[in-house]
């Protein structure tokens, strides 16, 4: 029983502990910065990259 | 008295004609199925009648099908012990196949007798055994009602009877035991008490009884063997059971947690107070098609809780507008006051500047924007075999962490098949707690109980069923 006891304790204490600090959750802000300024230094001009919000095409549209 | 094993069960032969019986079976349609079923019964070779699992001849074929666990007991033939201060010897054995069930449904009765010739009957059945003994009621009516029986002023449906079918004897009995034969039995609860009513062709058996544990039988019976097994298995059930009590509390306390997140949330004010349009439903070609772009940029509004999670909620207001059997793209972007400032400068209030500074927002190479949420909101029905159906989202969703407080800007961007009224898309932000892992918590909650559960009914180191003691 004690092992359980333990178990319990320790997945009560992981979730809470994940929860507090939002491990696992997108980052707004410089992490989210950083993330997209390197995509784009990977994007060479002219790849077509830059092209859908331009011209409205259906980059980001999934469209139905 | 009747003595050894199925000693009368060779009556195999067709009370017709006396030809051979037979296994065979056939279809038929099963209500509660509602589909054809196979069922097994007796043929005779020589006549061809059919006999079902209703009729002794039945029995005298498919017994042996119901037997094959018979020795799978705590009694045996020979046991001694004392109940109620009384000396009993197992002496007997007799399996019952209930009439109605085609699958093996069985109980066993062993039958004990005491040294002053009165007898007492093990049932056993399921893992459970009840000890009866002969009983004379104050008042018993079997007959003059024919939907009730009457037990000393109770009354009981005779619906609730169900018929037996001797398939196994063995020992010494105190009537002579014919494979096949019938009994109807009651079974109930009277004042706490348990009684049995069993009636046969020839007579009507009253008994009372109360439930015996597997360790009080060992123990009366004084059987060795089972001690150690028997109190292994307790133990260990026991411990299954309070490992599966810890896991239940921990399964509430993870979905109190779940609960309490997700109600515990705090609106960012403002969102939408201040607006600057810099196009509404401007036609742009794609693929031949037109489409219609509006931008809009809201704010600033404050953000302060920094380091927490936030949701962003984008929907479509069907009160401002509905969205029918169309489409709408959108994007979100959430832009810190102070980049927007150090991008524009003092053209901050220049709208030909600003419209085209979101135009060309992702070729820059510095990045404007400190996240971003995008989706679709779509709206269609139709008709496939099952007639007409209506599917729609008209809303999207997105947590994320913001890692410094301040002002900031919505800039949205929607695209639309047909022009669309850009206010009939509301966005809102709240300050959230996070609850997946406490959902996650609770299914691994939920699971070790189930196992603990089970395993505290069923682990069993005996090498008979025996149900919770």
């Amino acid at each position: 029983m004690l092992k359980s006891v333990v178990i319990a304790v320790f997945l009560i204490s992981t979730a809470s502990a994940m929860t507090y600090y939002n491990i696992g959750y997108s980052g707004a802000g410089k992490d989210y910065i950083k993330k997209v300024r390197n995509e784009r230094k990977s994007v060479r001009a002219g790849s077509g990259y830059y092209v859908p919000f331009m011209s409205g095409s259906k980059s980001f549209r999934r469209g139905k | 008295m009747s003595t050894g094993k199925n000693d009368k069960m060779n009556a195999s032969e067709c009370p017709s004609c006396g030809g051979n019986l037979t296994r065979s079976s056939k279809s038929i349609y099963d209500e509660d199925e509602e589909e054809d079923i196979e069922v097994p019964l007796a043929l005779c070779v020589q006549c061809g009648a059919e006999y079902d699992q209703h009729t002794g001849e039945f029995y005298s074929i498919f017994a042996d099908d119901y037997t094959y666990d018979v020795d799978s007991s705590i009694f045996s033939l020979g046991l001694k012990g004392e109940l109620n201060g009384t000396e009993y010897e197992i002496i007997g054995h007799i399996r019952y196949q209930e009439e109605d069930e085609y699958e093996k449904s069985t109980w066993d009765e062993w039958v004990a007798v005491s040294s002053e010739g009165t007898f007492c009957y093990f049932v056993e059945e399921e893992g459970s055994v009840f000890s009866y003994t002969d009983y004379i009621p104050e008042s018993i009516d079997l007959e003059s009602n024919p939907e009730k029986i009457e037990f000393e002023g109770k009354y009981i449906d005779r619906e609730e009877g169900y018929g037996g079918r001797l398939v196994y004897a063995e020992g010494e009995l105190p009537w002579q035991p014919e494979i096949g034969e019938y009994s109807l039995c009651f079974d109930f609860k009277k004042d706490g008490v348990h009684y049995s009513i069993e009636q046969s062709e020839d007579e009507v058996s009253i008994t009372k009884g109360e439930r015996v544990t597997y360790g009080e039988l060992i123990r009366i019976f004084n059987i060795e063997e089972y001690k150690d097994a028997y109190e292994s298995t307790v133990n260990k059930r026991k411990n299954f059971r309070n490992r599966g009590r810890v896991y239940k509390l921990g399964l509430l306390v993870s979905i109190l947690l779940s609960f309490y997140s997700c109600f515990s949330s705090k609106p960012v004010n403002g969102i939408m107070n201040q607006r600057k349009v810099f196009a509404v439903n401007s036609p742009m070609i794609e693929d031949n098609k037109v489409m219609y772009r509006s931008q809009v940029l809201y704010g600033p509004f404050d953000v302060t809780d920094t380091g927490s999670l936030h949701a962003i909620k984008v929907r479509v207001d069907e009160s401002i507008q509905r969205l029918t059997r169309e489409w709408q793209s959108f994007r979100l972007m959430l832009i810190g006051k102070d980049r927007f400032e150090n991008r524009a400068g003092e053209k901050m209030t220049d709208p030909a500047y600003l419209s085209t500074l979101f135009k060309t927002i992702d070729s820059l190479e510095e990045p404007l924007e400190s996240y971003t949420v995008e989706g679709d909101f779509w709206d269609e029905d139709g008709y496939d075999s099952d007639g007409y159906w209506h599917e729609s989202d008209l809303s999207a969703e997105s947590d994320f962490v913001i890692d410094s407080d301040g002002k900031y800007y919505f800039y949205l961007e929607l695209y639309s098949q047909k022009p669309r009224n850009h206010e009939a898309v509301v966005i809102s932000m709240s300050k959230v707690m996070g609850y997946r892992y406490f959902i996650v918590i609770a299914v691994i909650f939920l699971i070790l109980w189930a196992i603990n559960s089970v395993r505290s009914r069923f682990y069993n180191e005996l090498p008979f069923e025996m149900f919770r003691e």
